[in-house]
C-alpha cells in the first residue's frame, strides 16, 4: 500500500476539523490552530495528535521536526525504523550487560541474592528505550507487542529468560510480520515457562500455553474455538519444553503422536514437532486472528473503542499483508477515524515517560524509576496475568495521587535517578514568561483556567526564581490534559 | 448496639445540641458521618498471608499420629509436654501455635475461629496462579477478571459517597478488590498525601483544573475527598482503645489504621491486609522458644496485632469480620532443609460475631499418606464455602451467586 497522497490528507483534515467540535479536549489541543491548516500534513495540531499517538510523548522539538519532514515522510521513517541512526540510545544501553547475554548465563544470576537483577536491567532498558530512542514508533510497538505477548517477570525462571523474549521474539519482529512473532513465541523459553508448556507431557497435557495462545495472542475470547480444541491444540504442544541451557527444546518422549483435530483441521498421527507448527499456521491464517489484534492494536493507538467500521477495514488490511505490521499501522494512520479519534487517558508508565520526555530529563538508566512505575501500578513486565496490563482508561482512572507525587519529585529533584536542567527552565520563564513554559510542555498557550490555577500558587509572575518554575512546571504537567494523548 | 461515633454522640446529647464537638470528641477523631444509621454490613477486614502460609503449624494436629512423623523436627509438642514447643489446646486434637497466644482466648471463647484443610479445588501449587484465582475467586482463567471483594463492593454500591470505602493496603491494589474504581491502594494513611510544599494550594489548583475535563473530573474529586478525608483524621494522634499495641510494622499499622477509620465513621467497609514472608522453604522454625526461624515471628506478629485490633475495637466488634487466609498450605512432610514446600490445604481463622462456639470448623482429611493429595494436605472445605457463609450472613446479601460465579454455594456450621 502506498503512502497517503497530500489531497486525501487534506480531505480528511476537514473532516477532523468537523469532527473535533465534539470533544472539548481536542478543542483544547487545537487551540494553536487559528483557522483550518492550508496543509494538513505540516498542521501542528495534527502533528500533535499524530505524536501522541506514534510516540512516548511529544515535544516541541519533535513536532518542529515533523513539520519540516511532513507527517507521510515522517512516519515512512518511522516505519522503515532500521535507517533511523541511534547511536545515543545504544551507547546509554551499554550498561545493561544482561541485555546481550545468552540464556544460559542469564540463568546463573539465579544465584544472585536479588533476584530482580536481570529483570531491572530489562525494564530500566525499556525505560532508556521509551524516553531516547529516535525510533519512537518501533518502540511503541515493542511496547504494544510486549502487552500483547505479556509474561509476568518474577514467575520462576522468567525474570531471568524474559530477556530473550523481549530480544528474540518481540524486538525483531514488532515491526515485521505478525507470523513470525508468533512462531518465534512459541518457541520462547520464558513464554514456555511463563504458561506452564515446559511441563507439558502427553501423559499430564497442560492446557495453559493452549488456551492462552488462542484466547489472548491470536483468536480472542470470543473466537472460534472450542473446549476440545484447547486440549487438542495441548496435545499438539505437548514437548515442546526448555533445556536446562535456557533454550528450547523439543522432548519426542513427551510427544502425543496421536491425530488431533484442530479447529476442524485434521492432524495426522505421528507429526512430532511438526504438530505444533501447524497450528501456528492454522492460527496465523485465522480470520480471527486478524480481527481480534487488529482491535486490540486500534484500542492502543486510536481509542478505547474502536469504531467497528475501522476495525473492519484494517482487518481486510491485515488479511490481505499477510500480517504485515509496517503496512497495517501505515494503513491505521491513513484512515480517516484515526484523526478524529478522542484522546487517549495515559496509563502510568506513559504518563511517567512523556513527564519525563517535555522536561528534557535526564535518566541515568537506574532501577529506582522501574520500582517508581511499580508503586504506581505500572512495572514494565510486571502485570501478572498474561492478558497484559488493560488498555482503557476506566481501568486507570483512580489513580492521580501518584501521578501528582511523581511529577512533584520530579520538577523538585526529588526522584532518584532522574535529573531536570532547572535552570534552563528558569531561563526560559525568567526571559519568555510563563506562557513559554506551558507552550513547552501542553503544546498550546494556557487557557484563563489554566492560567488562574497557576496564578493561585505563584500570586507574582513578574519575578520568577527556580522554586517558582518548578511549581509552574509541577501544575502543567499534574494537569488534566497531560493526562491524555 | 453498636457504638458509632454517631449513636456515641447522640446518646451524650451532643447531635443537634448546637454544641461544639472538638471538646468531646477525641482530636484524632474527624466530624464525619458517612455511616448513617441504615448501613448494614460489617466491616470486612481480609487478611492474606502471602507466600503459602503452613496451616499444619498453626493450628497443629497433634491428636494425629502422623503429624509427628511427618514434621521430626518442626512438630509442635502435645499440650501436656513439658517443652517449650507446646501447643495450646483448641480442643483434644489440635492445639494452636503456642507464639499465638494472643489469639487463644478469643477462639476457645467462640468470637474467633479456625477452619482447617480449607483451600481452592483447582491444583496450582503455584504462588501466582494460586493467589490469582484465589483472590478473582474463580476456579480458571475463563472465571471473572475481577477481584470477590470488588464484585461486593459493585453490588452493595449503597448511598455511600465515602472516598474510603474499600482500602488496599500496599504498593497497589490487591487482586481481590479490582473492578471496583474507588478502591484506594494506601501504604499507610499517612502517606497519601500531596508532596508539595503548600498542599492545600496545590489540590485548590487541580480541584478548578479538573473541572473542565469531564471524564477525570469524577475521580479527581473524589481523590481530593480522600486527601480531605485523611487530612481530618490525623492517624498519627490516634490512640488505641483498652491499651491495644499495634506493631510498627507494614501490617500492624495497616491495622491500627483501619481501626482508626473504622471508629471515625469515614465509610470504610473493606480493608485488604497483605502479610508477606510465609514462603518458608529454609529455616523456617518451630517456635521462638526453641530455636531459630522466621515463621514463629510471623505468627506472633500476626496473633498479636489481630489480638490488638480486636481490643481496641472491643466496642465496635459486632460490626467487624476479620478473614485471615493465605493461597495454599505447605507439604506435609518436612524438607531437607529445615522448611516445608508448596502444599495444599491451609487454614483460616475468622473472627465475626454471633459465630457457633467451635473452636476448630473443618472435616480432617488426616496426614497419613494415604490420604493425602499428592503429598499434601487435601481440601475438606472450599475457601469459597467460608467466605460465602460471611457474606451471607454479616453483609446483608442475599446470593453470592455474582460474587463467585463458578461456583456451587455449600453451606457451612460457621455461624
Amino acid at each position: 500500500m502506498s503512502s497517503l497522497s497530500r489531497r486525501n490528507f487534506l480531505k480528511l483534515a476537514v473532516m477532523g476539523a468537523v469532527a473535533t467540535g465534539c470533544s472539548p479536549i481536542i478543542d483544547n489541543r487545537l487551540q494553536t490552530t487559528s483557522s483550518l491548516p492550508s496543509d494538513f500534513s505540516t498542521a501542528p495540531s495534527n502533528i500533535i495528535h499524530l505524536l501522541n499517538r506514534a510516540t512516548f510523548g511529544a515535544t516541541p522539538q519533535l513536532v518542529e521536526a515533523v513539520q519540516a519532514q511532513g507527517i507521510e515522510a515522517w512516519l515512512d521513517t518511522q516505519l522503515d525504523y532500521q535507517s533511523i541512526e541511534n547511536w545515543q540510545t545504544d551507547l546509554r544501553l551499554r550498561r545493561y550487560d544482561t541485555l546481550t547475554m545468552t540464556p544460559g548465563d542469564l540463568l546463573s544470576f539465579v544465584r544472585l541474592p536479588d533476584k530482580r537483577y536481570v529483570a531491572n536491567e530489562l525494564a530500566s532498558a525499556m525505560l532508556v528505550r521509551a524516553i531516547y530512542s529516535e525510533r519512537q514508533l518501533y518502540e511503541m510497538m515493542v511496547h504494544f507487542w510486549n502487552d500483547h505477548f505479556s509474561i509476568y517477570y518474577f514467575k520462576d525462571r522468567t525474570a531471568n529468560l524474559q530477556t530473550v523474549d523481549d530480544r528474540e521474539v518481540i524486538r525483531p519482529h514488532a515491526l515485521g510480520n505478525f507470523g513470525d512473532m508468533l512462531r518465534a513465541s512459541a518457541h520462547s523459553p520464558a513464554m514456555l515457562v511463563y504458561l506452564d508448556n515446559v511441563a507439558n507431557e502427553k501423559s499430564h497435557p497442560n492446557e495453559n500455553y493452549a488456551r492462552e495462545i488462542m484466547e489472548l495472542h491470536t483468536l480472542g475470547v470470543d473466537g472460534a474455538y472450542t473446549e476440545d480444541d484447547v486440549l487438542e491444540v495441548a496435545r499438539c504442544f505437548t514437548g515442546w519444553s526448555v533445556g536446562e541451557n535456557g533454550r528450547f527444546v523439543y522432548r519426542s518422549e513427551w510427544h502425543d503422536e496421536g491425530e488431533k483435530v484442530v479447529l476442524g483441521h485434521v492432524i495426522p498421527a505421528n507429526g512430532g514437532k511438526s504438530d505444533g507448527d501447524r497450528v501456528l499456521d492454522i492460527l496465523i491464517e485465522h480470520p480471527d486472528t486478524a480481527r481480534y489484534v487488529t482491535s486490540k492494536l486500534l484500542r492502543r493507538f486510536v481509542a478505547d473503542d474502536p469504531p467497528q467500521a475501522m476495525i473492519d477495514d484494517i482487518s481486510r488490511v491485515w488479511t490481505n499483508s499477510q500480517g504485515d505490521i509496517p503496512t497495517i499501522m501505515r494503513a491505521i494512520f491513513q484512515h480517516e477515524s484515526f484523526w478524529t479519534a478522542p484522546p487517549k487517558f495515559k496509563r502510568p508508565l506513559e504518563y511517567v515517560i512523556s513527564v519525563l520526555r517535555s522536561l528534557q530529563a535526564t535518566y541515568n538508566g537506574s532501577k529506582q524509576l522501574v520500582e517508581r512505575l511499580q508503586t504506581m501500578g505500572h512495572r514494565p513486565f510486571g502485570f501478572n496475568t498474561p492478558d497484559g496490563y488493560p488498555d482503557t482508561a476506566d481501568e486507570w482512572l483512580g489513580s492521580l495521587v501518584p501521578r501528582w507525587n511523581f511529577v512533584q519529585d520530579v520538577v523538585t529533584g526529588q526522584q532518584a535517578g532522574v535529573s531536570i536542567g532547572i535552570q534552563h527552565w528558569t531561563g526560559i520563564a525568567q526571559a519568555q514568561g510563563q506562557q513559554a513554559l506551558a507552550n513547552a510542555i501542553l503544546l498550546r498557550d494556557m487557557t484563563p483556567t489554566e492560567q488562574q490555577a497557576i496564578a493561585s500558587i505563584i500570586p507574582n509572575a513578574s519575578n520568577l526564581n527556580q522554586s517558582d518554575v518548578r511549581a509552574n512546571l509541577g501544575v502543567l504537567l499534574s494537569s488534566p490534559t497531560f493526562q491524555w494523548r | 448496639m453498636t457504638t458509632t461515633r454517631r449513636t456515641f454522640l447522640k446518646s451524650i446529647g451532643i447531635l443537634g445540641g448546637g454544641l461544639v464537638l472538638r471538646e468531646i470528641v477525641p482530636s484524632w477523631m474527624p466530624r464525619l458521618s458517612f455511616a448513617e444509621d441504615g448501613i448494614s454490613g460489617d466491616v470486612i477486614v481480609n487478611i492474606f498471608l502471602r507466600g503459602g502460609a503452613d496451616a499444619l503449624n498453626m493450628v497443629a494436629p497433634f491428636g494425629d499420629e502422623d503429624y509427628y512423623i511427618a514434621r521430626p523436627t518442626l512438630a509442635l509438642a502435645r499440650p501436656d509436654s513439658r517443652s517449650g514447643n507446646a501447643v495450646l489446646p483448641l480442643n483434644d486434637f489440635f492445639g494452636l501455635n503456642p507464639d499465638m497466644s494472643a489469639l487463644h482466648d478469643l477462639i476457645t471463647s467462640g468470637h474467633m475461629t479456625a477452619i482447617h484443610a480449607v483451600g481452592a479445588p483447582h491444583i496450582s501449587r503455584s504462588h501466582f496462579e494460586a493467589m490469582d484465582l484465589i483472590e478473582r475467586g474463580t476456579d480458571g482463567h475463563d472465571g471473572a477478571n475481577t477481584g470477590w471483594l470488588g464484585r461486593y463492593l459493585s453490588q452493595t454500591i449503597s448511598d455511600s459517597d465515602s472516598a474510603l470505602r474499600a482500602i488496599g493496603w500496599g504498593d497497589s491494589l490487591q487482586t481481590s478488590l479490582m473492578g471496583y474504581i474507588p478502591a484506594t491502594a494506601l501504604r499507610s494513611i499517612t502517606d497519601y498525601h500531596l508532596a508539595n510544599e503548600d498542599p492545600q494550594a496545590f489540590q485548590m489548583a487541580m480541584s478548578q483544573l479538573y473541572q473542565s475535563d469531564e471524564v477525570l473530573e469524577q475521580s479527581a474529586q473524589s481523590t481530593i475527598n480522600t486527601l480531605d478525608l485523611i487530612e481530618q483524621i490525623h492517624v498519627d494522634d490516634y490512640e488505641p482503645a483498652n491499651d491495644a499495641v499495634y506493631y510498627e510494622t507494614d501490617f500492624g499499622r495497616a491495622l491500627k489504621q483501619t481501626a482508626a477509620l473504622i471508629k471515625a465513621d469515614a465509610g470504610l467497609e473493606v480493608s485488604c491486609i497483605d502479610m508477606g514472608g510465609y514462603d518458608t522453604h529454609i529455616a523456617q522454625g518451630s517456635t521462638i522458644n526453641t530455636g531459630v526461624g522466621s515463621f514463629p515471628l510471623l505468627v506472633k506478629e500476626l496473633a498479636d496485632n489481630v489480638r490488638a485490633f480486636h481490643d481496641d475495637l472491643l466496642e465496635y466488634r459486632d460490626r467487624v469480620t476479620v478473614i485471615v487466609m493465605s493461597e495454599f498450605g505447605r507439604r506435609v512432610q518436612e524438607n531437607g532443609a529445615g522448611g516445608t514446600d508448596h502444599g495444599h490445604g491451609g487454614v483460616m481463622f475468622v473472627m465475626s460475631p454471633d459465630l457457633q462456639a467451635t473452636n476448630v470448623h473443618g472435616d480432617w482429611p488426616g496426614i497419613n499418606t494415604r490420604f493425602l493429595d499428592n503429598g499434601d494436605l487435601a481440601i475438606t472445605t472450599d475457601y469459597r464455602d467460608v467466605l460465602s457463609s460471611i457474606m451471607l450472613q454479616r453483609t446483608g446479601i442475599t446470593d453470592v451467586s455474582a460474587i463467585f460465579p463458578d461456583y456451587q454455594y455449600r453451606p457451612t456450621n460457621l455461624y
